[in-house]
């Protein structure tokens, strides 16, 4: 008792969750079903292979049934391909045909984690988060408002202070996708760590517009000491960033900038940032970092079916495995549990939460608002609006997958949270830090992640910028982000240090095993939610007495 | 000989246990803390004496940050003689191997231990005559054959005081009224009884003085040929069926000694293949089971990848580490020992058949998978001194060979297999699984495991009850009068202290039910869930199931090709095992019933504690499990504490203590090596361009290039 909300029932499965469907009988070999490779013989048994790893396996009895199981085998194959293709063509319209006979069930009572979730969908949110991570120097830019500079990102932009609306639109086109550098989160001690797409190949880095990039920027104004290291690779993780170094700028350029700088931009501010740790927070930053920077889901989910296989691409999936891995080796840091992540997992694959159904901001808010005939711009991705509205004039909206909710029972939900977790709702992180003085101000040392590796200033604008020489001061033992690890005996607080050691990676079982069905009895099995239950119980009766 | 701590002083003396004689010692020697090239460490003092090899540190007056978990016996820079795996010497940055007779003596001084530490000695500042002493000292003491008399077991019990017997519950099975009770708590009494005909080791040496054998065996079959080939009962099941064991005979040149002994078997068989007896299952371990060299050349294997000498080496293999794991096949072994004691256990559960065990001495792998069985079955072997007892049954009283196995003596390398350990590995397999049904932790197992080279308890001394009886008497000592009184591994005072004793008891584990009126309905429901196994059994249609292939491939493709071999090769007996393990996963767990491990690919797994919990490298710094389990401790604590103040604000009445729970809520933070280490030192995996590390290391470049551009802007200066 307890996983069926998880699933949306042991026996169901959403159209799109399905990833192989095979039939079989003992006169033929199995066959794999398709829209267009339909079934020539009559099935006795009908196997569904789900994408969340769950396999439905059905038998018809031979009592009748078979020009049904003909039918329904037939159908299940159609329908699959049909919900498909419109998820993709339909650019996020619900389709009349598709509404989901199942989940009707209005359980709004209080909405959880949502309310306080931040979905960066308006400008208060930005300023908001702009503030609780105290990065002086920076401001919400709205110079993306209308999606008319790039269409990928979100409305708005965390920007230098510095830098006018008016100059940062010269920037936007030198960047593929117009993705230009902007601030991801600021350590309490300084460091930025900023995201952006790498150089348009149209675009020269010594021309005029990029030139003065840095200069008006001024980034560098408020240098503190910061560090952070990446070491990707493979299904193992990061290590973090600690402070006690010199100054660090730190970007991430991969082309696109929507994959796997979401990844590493999410991870470091996992490892780093208390509050990413939290319920609401580590939603807010899935929010921040994929929904609103644009990764695109339906395709790297592969759920559209016509995309060519290169499209899939589990991005999404991989930081939910390293958050696992995370949360198991820092349990007592983290305010969500296994259960929640797995639950996101589960939902990744639904096709009812605006989360994951659409590509970037711009789309999501095009399915909830009535169109202008007049869209003038396309969206950069490439796929090509849809023959405008059909049928259905009602603005369909669908809710963000945090919207618990209306899915999970109360009961359920409270599986979501750690009681062993963090005390309380985590705050900002040092809140006293924000405007501390640099004791050497001055250089800042820009990195980029490039090719799996932290390197000094291969932006050529940077060279740009007034740098003075870093005062005598700086350890100098302690220069590389690596030789600052070592050194401090343990790590800053709020900061955690994974072990990445082959013996520590561990197979997410309850996740990649939880079609068996022992796995799916133990995910939301009566553990420490239960005991701080029962703790709790036992001291209001007390109170009581 | 009393021993008084002594006070701080500048000659810092080894704490000695009775009976323990210092042998050599070196002054002014180098102790590594971790070797990872930084050369941190301390000075001290090395000895040995004939008990253990001793690094005293010489400021150690950091008695204040006492551990929380630590063993009265052994301390933390302790290598008992029994312990130390292998010695390398290290000769210009040239390991070599130390063994008998050295002619040069090494600046470095590397020891192995067997369980899993590695201490690295810097032997450059101490003089010459005492590296000579002590490295010839340390490699004689611990590397070469030795006598049996001369374990320090002996020195030991003759010269400490007469320790208090402190009854505990483990049954010793010394008695024949301890195997007529085992009988009896079995129910297996009705048709196999205990015997004495080997009182006096009349019958063979091999056997314990009392064991059980069916009724209907004669005593002169049990003498005919020493108590081979007759079976030799373990355990009884709660339907009857049995679990036995029996020795073949060896291999026969003559034709018609031979025939007489197939003669004797059949007719054995027969005996006890008639009613009343069940159905009788044969199933020869050796063929049947990976050999003993397999498991020895598996385990040295694996071992070595947890022995690491620094911190370069550890982060060069990590790179390689799943495919190392996966080609030691150790867990590959843990698996099919799992299977095969299934396999035994489906039999007696579902088939209602006796089951004998075959191998040639009948106390190896017999005892690995007749333990395995009753931990899986007997609920009882789950407690702490069920589990103790059936060790005292199985492998002790037994005769599992632990000197020859674990070479003790160093007597013959062909000899050892850490059988013993293998059982071990599988039980944690089952503790990390079911952990509820255990009462106690992984960490008893880890103690336990530790314990087996520890020479001062003669419980894995010891190849067989009758050479410990025949040692026991201290005849060779004149000024002993009475027999040595040795000190069983089962009373854990010895080793460590109530407080470190917490840490071995699972405190979520709930006892049985007794089986009072009130509670028979939860009886009756386990019987029926019991019965209700064959009948799901025949509920799947005997049809061929189309999809088992496409999901073995399914699970091949995710998996890999070893464990998808692995699954399909499960298929090719009669699917009864399938069935009966699909039919009891499908169902809730019984804590009190039968369990069985899950044995799927991803479910083996590395025991962390034991292998990973001295490499700092491999530690978690939010303590993984651990940091669960202890916060899980701390919510127990708390609720008990109230359920006690409610009972008394209820009934004015004192309750008694609860459950002595390990007192964790002080230790803030704990890593996963915890209680084992506590260790801190961080140590990060070389970025793998280390060109790039070199780049940002190198301020001087970097300043330069900084200087360029601000050169090159020029428009500040």
């Amino acid at each position: 008792p307890g996983s069926r909300g998880l699933l949306h029932s042991e026996d169901e499965v959403a159209l799109r969750c399905i990833h192989k469907l095979v039939a079989a009988s003992s006169f033929s070999k199995p066959k794999v079903l398709t829209a267009a490779s339909t079934l020539k013989f009559i099935p006795e048994e009908l196997a569904v292979f789900c994408r969340d790893f769950r396999l439905l396996h059905f038998c018809f009895p031979e009592n009748g049934l078979a020009p049904q199981a003909f039918r329904v085998a037939n159908a299940i194959a159609q329908a699959r391909e049909a919900a498909a293709w419109l998820g993709d063509a339909a650019d996020g319209w619900a389709s009349p045909g598709e509404a989901p006979p199942e989940e009707e069930e209005e359980d709004k009572d209080g909405d959880d984690g949502s309310s306080t979730t931040l979905l960066f969908e308006n400008l208060r949110d930005w300023e908001e988060e702009l503030q609780r991570l105290g990065a002086a120097g920076w401001r919400v830019s709205a110079v993306n408002e209308r999606f008319d500079m790039a269409p990928s990102l979100p409305q708005y932009l965390w920007v230098p202070s510095g830098l006018l609306d008016h100059d940062l639109k010269r920037i936007f086109a030198h960047f593929q996708e117009r993705r230009v550098p902007r601030l991801c989160w600021h350590h309490p001690a300084g460091g930025d760590l900023l995201r952006a797409a790498s150089f348009h190949p149209a675009s020269e880095p010594g021309s005029e517009d990029v030139r003065w990039v840095p200069g008006d920027l001024g980034w560098g104004a408020e240098r503190k000491r910061c560090s952070v290291v990446l070491q990707g690779g493979g299904w193992k993780r990061l290590g973090g960033g600690c402070k006690g170094n010199p100054p660090h700028h730190f970007v991430p350029p991969e082309p696109s900038d929507r994959d796997l700088n979401c990844l590493l931009a999410s991870l470091v501010q996992l490892l780093g940032d208390p509050h990413a740790r939290s319920l609401p927070g580590f939603q807010s930053l899935v929010q921040r970092e994929w929904v609103a920077a644009g990764h695109p889901f339906p395709h790297r989910l592969g759920l559209l079916c016509q995309d060519s296989p290169r499209e899939e691409a589990p991005v999404f999936l991989l930081f939910l495995d390293c958050t696992w891995q995370l949360l198991w080796q820092f349990p007592a840091d983290f305010g969500f549990t296994e259960a929640f992540l797995l639950a996101l997992h589960d939902s990744s694959f639904s096709p009812y939460f605006s989360t994951f159904r659409f590509s970037c901001q711009r789309q999501r808010g095009h399915s909830s608002l009535p169109r202008l005939p007049s869209q003038t711009y396309r969206p950069m991705g490439g796929w090509q609006d849809p023959r405008g509205h059909r049928g259905d004039p009602r603005p369909c909206s669908f809710p963000p997958v945090w919207a618990w909710g209306r899915r999970y029972t109360r009961q359920q939900r409270e599986q979501f949270r750690n009681p062993a977790g963090p005390p309380g709702p985590a705050g900002s992180l040092s809140p006293g830090t924000p405007t501390d003085p640099c004791p050497w101000g001055g250089p800042r040392l820009v990195l980029t992640l490039a090719k799996g590796s932290l390197c000094p200033q291969p932006l050529p604008w940077w060279s740009r910028p007034p740098l003075r020489p870093p005062l005598r001061g700086s350890p100098p033992g302690s220069q590389g982000t690596q030789g600052g690890l070592l050194g401090t005996r343990q790590p800053p607080p709020g900061l955690l240090l994974p072990c990445t050691a082959g013996p520590c990676v561990r197979l997410w079982h309850r996740c990649y095993l939880r079609g068996l069905p022992q796995e799916q009895r133990g995910r939301l099995a009566p553990s420490l939610a239960g005991l701080a239950e029962e703790l709790q119980l036992l001291q209001e009766r007390l109170r009581a007495w | 000989e009393i021993h008084i701590k002594e006070p701080i002083e500048k000659e810092v003396n080894p704490h000695l246990l009775p009976g323990e004689l210092l042998l050599c010692e070196a002054s002014t020697v180098y102790k590594y803390v971790q070797e990872d090239g930084s050369n941190r460490g301390t000075y001290g003092k090395l000895v040995c004496t004939n008990f253990k090899i001793s690094f005293l540190d010489d400021d150690s007056a950091s008695d204040d940050n006492e551990p929380q978990f630590k063993n009265k016996i052994v301390g933390e820079n302790d290598i008992t003689l029994q312990c130390v795996d292998q010695i390398y010497g290290v000769y210009d940055e040239k390991k070599k191997l130390l063994t008998g007779q050295l002619r040069k003596y090494p600046e470095k001084l590397i020891i192995y231990c067997k369980d899993l530490r590695v201490f690295n000695f810097c032997l450059r500042y101490t003089k010459e005559e005492e590296v000579k002493r002590i490295v010839s000292g340390i490699v004689h003491h611990s590397q070469t054959p030795k006598l049996l008399k001369r374990l320090f077991l002996f020195s030991y019990a003759s010269a400490a005081p007469n320790n208090t017997d402190g009854r505990n519950q483990t049954v010793m099975f010394e008695t024949l009224e301890d195997w007529r009770d085992e009988l009896e708590r079995t129910k297996g009494n009705v048709k196999y009884k205990a015997v004495t005909t080997n009182e006096g080791y009349r019958v063979s040496e091999k056997l314990p003085l009392y064991f059980v054998v069916p009724i209907c065996i004669s005593e002169e079959s049990i003498l005919k040929y020493e108590g081979r080939g007759i079976p030799i009962w373990c355990w009884s099941c709660h339907n009857g069926a049995a679990l036995l064991k029996m020795s073949t005979f060896p291999k026969e040149q003559d034709d018609s000694t031979s025939q007489m002994q197939k003669a004797f078997l059949d007719g054995i068989y027969k005996t006890i293949s008639k009613p009343p007896y069940e159905l009788l299952k044969m199933d020869d371990l050796s063929s049947s089971l990976p050999s003993l060299q397999d498991i020895q050349t598996a385990y040295t294997r694996f071992k070595q990848l947890f022995l690491i000498d620094n911190s370069t080496d550890f982060w060069a293999t990590d790179v390689k580490w799943f495919s190392l794991l996966e080609s030691t096949n150790w867990l590959e072994i843990i698996r099919r020992v799992l299977k095969k004691a299934m396999e035994v256990a489906e039999c007696l559960e579902i088939q209602h058949t006796n089951v004998l065990l075959i191998e040639e001495s009948a106390t190896d792998l017999c005892c690995v998978i007749s333990s395995l069985v009753q931990v899986m079955m007997d609920s009882y072997s789950r407690t702490k001194s069920g589990f103790q007892s059936l060790i005292q049954k199985e492998w002790v009283i037994g005769g599992h060979s632990f000197l020859d196995r674990c070479n003790h003596l160093h007597k013959s390398e062909k000899e050892e297999a850490p059988v013993f350990l293998l059982l071990l590995n599988c039980v944690w397999q089952l503790v990390q699984q079911y952990p509820p049904a255990f009462e106690f932790t992984e960490t008893y197992l880890t103690v336990l495991s530790d314990s087996l080279y520890v020479p001062i308890f003669s419980t894995f001394f010891f190849n067989s009850q009758h050479q410990r009886d025949t040692n026991k008497s201290g005849e060779s000592l004149k000024t002993q009068s009475g027999p040595f009184r040795f000190l069983t591994v089962w009373d854990w005072s010895v080793q460590f202290e109530p407080k470190a004793l917490a840490f071995l008891n699972n405190p979520l584990y709930a006892e049985k039910p007794k089986p009072d009126r009130s509670q028979r309905k939860t009886a009756r429901f386990k019987h029926q869930r019991q019965l209700s196994l064959p009948l799901t059994q025949a509920k799947p249609s005997t049809k061929r199931g189309f999809f088992r292939e496409e999901t073995d491939h399914l699970i091949k493709n995710i998996l890999g090709k070893r464990i998808g071999k692995f699954i399909n090769s499960s298929d090719e007996p009669p699917n009864s095992l399938r069935e009966f393990y699909d039919s009891w996963h499908s169902k809730p767990v019984d804590y009190h019933g039968l369990l069985l491990p899950r044995i799927d690919g991803p479910e083996i797994k590395v025991w962390a504690q034991r292998y990973l919990r001295w490499i700092p490298e491999a530690q978690l710094h939010g303590g993984g499990t651990i940091a669960t389990a202890a916060k899980i401790l701390d919510l127990m604590e708390e609720v008990q504490s109230l359920q006690v103040k409610m009972d008394e604000e209820h009934s004015q009445s004192v309750s008694g203590d609860a459950h002595s729970v390990p007192m964790l809520r002080n230790s803030a933070r704990l890593s996963s090596l915890f209680p084992f280490a506590l260790l801190q030192r961080q140590s990060v995996k070389p970025a793998l361009p280390t060109s790039t590390w070199k780049d940002l290391e190198d301020e001087d470049d970097l300043v330069k290039r900084d200087d360029e551009f601000v050169d090159l802007s020029g428009d500040m200066l």
